[in-house]
């Protein structure tokens, strides 16, 4: 029956699969990986390296294949879930509750369809989490203390949110007393072995054809990347050294956790869950000391880390709510597979054989439900929108175009169109990383001999040049950069802005035309916007700029936009950005907000 | 391990007939886009027939058998660049250890840099128009594709060091010598890809 239930969430995650490029970090793992480069911090090359493999399936496209790999490791999680809870209380019926109860929910599901590494590090995370259930139920034996080891070094290849499970298994280990000791201190080298996975950077790094993030050419450089210190507080070392014992965060940090677990699983849960954690406190105080610890690990402590917010935007919720919290839904599903374990317990103890054999069979039907929802706002399999929307942006500049991209969603996928693809490999796409402090990084623009001749001008230090020649893009307006606004201007194009030299207006004529030519490119990410069915937060985004362009298409064409000709492309920009953070929309997109600053 | 083996099985099945339907879904499109003189729309729908790749596909082959007719067809430089681009796109998406289509990949790969010069905005400085085509040849033809080989072997060498370090800490020191040989293909494997 677990086969079953297991095919019928693959049916439904394949056919929600992401039939291409996912928005946010995927385009950048699937560049990275297909080069086997090193994608951002932490470098991530244990994913890297398996998602390669998966690029050589053949079916579907070099994306779609490494969002299979996704999905394969979410139903593997989903497996050790169900004997977990099988183990305990050996009841099965009740594990498959518990596989169906979280397998449909809005972040597991979400999750679990696009190219992301979060379903893979929640399968190392159940593996430990199992091999300490093994402990318990099963006598304490060294080769679990080993492979955990193992299991660790290799966690730091992947996510280090893996390490978290060094408290619980520790933990747990001391209850078994100095045997432990003795075998935590010989696990130390297979620990080492695991973490060896990381050398693959440096490897990686003196080969000139791949793609880095930032390449690890040294020691520091390797640092660096491995404990994130380009993210400055988020990095590995910084976010765990923010206040732990502030009382306040703490709080919000309860507060936001129940927040999520409610949105996802309802209230119900609450019930079977503390029915759940009593009565494996009541069974055996041992695993309850390990499953508790490990769920404050990734609920309350994690949250602290990063969820530990006030109030809660959707930004937030996206980035981190949403993506960060799949081993706190996997315990919580596991406590309310337990509870509802008890009641079949109950049942049987009672002889209540009626309620016994039926009940369990219409409870499965209950996680079902959520699918309604699924199938309106997590269903990638016709999502398009960030691979139709950034080519359409790509193929409406000139040919030789220099483009200045802020955001992953701009950057990531224009790397996967010219670096994967070889599509209009002849624009030269620099990304300004930090706006106010004006850090570009010529990510786009490698390998620098291919493009030093064509864009002379840049490499010369002179923009105002590719300005005047209608050659210069952008995805922020320009008045977000400073030094540039003495001489440039901001002209709204397709999907972006055209840097223009100030005051000039052949050249602000000359991009009407240009403008009115490529709008034959609009019609597919159009289509796409209106067709995503998700309520994908960087989707959302990107469409934003597609119902822009039409207003603004109308403007140039009829001139009677809102009846009112003395409309200016600032004052349009103002009213829709209006309109859109009416509609919640989003509030911080400050690298594609049109309004212009006052 | 059967059962395990069954399950992979069944998720290929699936993941190969939702491509099946992704691919009839486009080709339609794309006809119809055709037919209305949308070319751009059309070629993309093309595009997608070939990205949701399945082996022997008849409708992946008409598909591209569409595509380069129209590429072939359009008379504007922009269309034809937007056109030639997307087939190279396309034909990249689904490579594996074979590559499909690839025959054509030097004759597209011309047409793209032919099209780029005679697009591009010339400089006023005075660069010879030869050098120009030279560079959007090298730039349209580099490739970051590693070594098939090679780069095949990563991984599958990693999982098998994963693996026999696993089987080493289970079933008896035996497996190390494994897991050391293993080791070092991944490591030379990673140099050479």
């Amino acid at each position: 029956m677990i086969y079953i239930i297991l095919a019928l969430i693959s049916f439904v995650y394949i056919l929600f699969l992401v039939p291409t490029i996912s928005t946010g970090d995927g385009a950048e793992f699937v560049v990275t990986s297909f080069t086997l480069g090193i994608p951002h911090p932490s470098g991530y090359p244990l994913y890297v390296q398996l998602l390669k493999l998966f690029s050589f399936i053949p079916l579907g496209n070099v994306a779609e294949r490494m969002a299979l790999f996704t999905v394969v490791f979410s139903i593997g999680s989903l497996l050790v879930l169900y004997l977990m809870v099988k183990i305990i209380y050996e009841e099965k019926k009740a594990a498959w509750f518990a596989v169906l109860y979280v397998a449909f929910i809005y972040s597991f599901l979400g999750q679990s369809v696009i190219i992301k590494f979060y379903t893979f590090n929640l399968f190392i995370i159940a593996v430990l989490l199992l091999l300490g259930v093994f402990t318990v139920l099963k006598g304490y034996d060294k080769k679990y203390v080993f492979l955990s080891a193992f299991l660790l070094g290799l966690s730091t290849a992947n996510h280090h949110t893996g390490l978290f499970m060094v408290v619980p298994l520790f933990l747990l280990g001391l209850t078994y007393g100095r045997v432990f000791i003795k075998d935590f201190i010989l696990s130390i080298p297979f620990f080492l072995m695991g973490f060896l996975v990381n050398i693959y950077m440096y490897i990686r790094s003196s080969n000139e054809k791949a793609f880095f993030f930032i390449p690890v050419k040294s020691l520091e450089a390797f640092w660096e990347v491995f404990l994130r210190k380009p993210y400055g507080t988020a990095s590995s070392v910084e976010t765990v050294k923010t206040g732990i014992f502030d009382f306040w965060t703490i709080l919000y940090s309860i507060k936001n956790v129940i927040y999520l677990l409610d949105k996802n699983f309802t209230s119900a849960g609450f019930v079977l869950f503390i029915l759940g954690a009593i009565y494996l406190y009541k069974k055996n105080k041992r695993l309850f000391l390990f499953i508790i610890v490990s769920f404050f690990m990734y609920s309350i402590f994690l949250a602290k880390l990063t969820l530990s917010n006030k109030e809660l935007n959707i930004s937030v919720l996206y980035v981190v709510g949403h993506q960060y919290f799949l081993p706190m839904f996997f315990l919580f599903a596991l406590l309310s597979g337990l509870g509802i374990a008890v009641i079949y317990i109950f049942f049987r103890k009672k002889n209540l054989s009626f309620a016994y054999r039926i009940v369990p069979y219409i409870v499965l039907f209950f996680p079902l439900l959520f699918l309604f929802d699924r199938v309106l706002d997590q269903n990638f399999g016709k999502n398009y929108v960030s691979y139709s929307y950034n080519k359409t942006l790509l193929s409406v500049m000139p040919v030789g175009s220099f483009y200045v991209s802020v955001g992953d969603n701009r950057i990531f996928p224009s790397w996967y169109l010219k670096e994967v693809l070889g599509f209009r490999r002849d624009i030269c796409n620099i990304s300004e990383v930090y706006v106010k402090e004006h850090q570009f990084i010529l990510w786009g623009c490698k390998p620098k001999s291919m493009y030093k001749l064509l864009f002379k001008e840049f490499y010369g230090g002179n923009l105002l040049r590719l300005a005047e020649e209608g050659r210069l893009f952008s995805s922020i307006h320009v008045k977000k950069i400073e030094k540039f606004t003495k001489f440039l201007d901001s002209k709204y194009f397709i999907f972006q802005y055209a840097w223009i030299p100030k005051d000039d207006e052949q050249i602000k004529g000359k991009l009407d035309v240009l403008y009115l030519q490529k709008q034959k490119y609009v019609n597919m990410p159009t289509v796409d916007c209106l067709m995503h069915n998700t309520d994908d937060y960087y989707s959302l985004n990107l469409c934003k700029f597609v119902s822009y362009n039409y207003a603004l298409l109308l403007k140039i064409k009829e001139k009677t936009f809102f009846a009112d000709t003395s409309l200016s492309d600032e004052k349009i920009e103002d009213i829709f950005t209006e309109l859109i953070m009416k509609n919640n929309l989003g509030n911080s997109f400050y690298y594609v907000e049109s309004n212009v600053e006052n | 391990m059967l059962k395990i083996s069954f399950f992979m099985l069944f998720i290929i099945a699936i993941f190969f007939y939702k491509n099946l339907s992704l691919q009839r879904e486009f080709l339609a499109k794309g006809n119809l886009y055709l037919q209305g003189k949308d070319y751009i729309s059309a070629i993309d729908c093309y595009e997608r027939v070939i990205a949701a790749y399945t082996p022997f596909s008849s409708d992946v082959k008409t598909a591209y058998g569409q595509m380069k007719s129209l590429c072939a067809y359009l008379s504007d430089n922009n269309e034809k660049l937007y056109c030639y681009s997307s087939l190279k796109a396309a034909i990249n998406q689904i490579k594996w250890l074979y590559n499909p289509y690839y025959g054509d990949i030097d004759e597209i790969n011309e047409k793209i840099a032919e099209l780029k010069y005679r697009l591009f905005i010339r400089s006023k400085a005075g660069i010879d128009n030869e050098v120009i085509q030279n560079e959007f040849m090298k730039l349209t033809k580099f490739s970051r594709e590693p070594d098939k080989f090679w780069s095949f072997l990563a991984p599958v060498s990693l999982i098998g060091w994963v693996g026999f370090i696993i089987a080493g800490i289970w079933y008896g020191k035996r497996y190390y010598i494994l897991s050391l040989i293993s080791f070092i293909v991944w490591v030379v494997s990673l140099y050479m890809a």
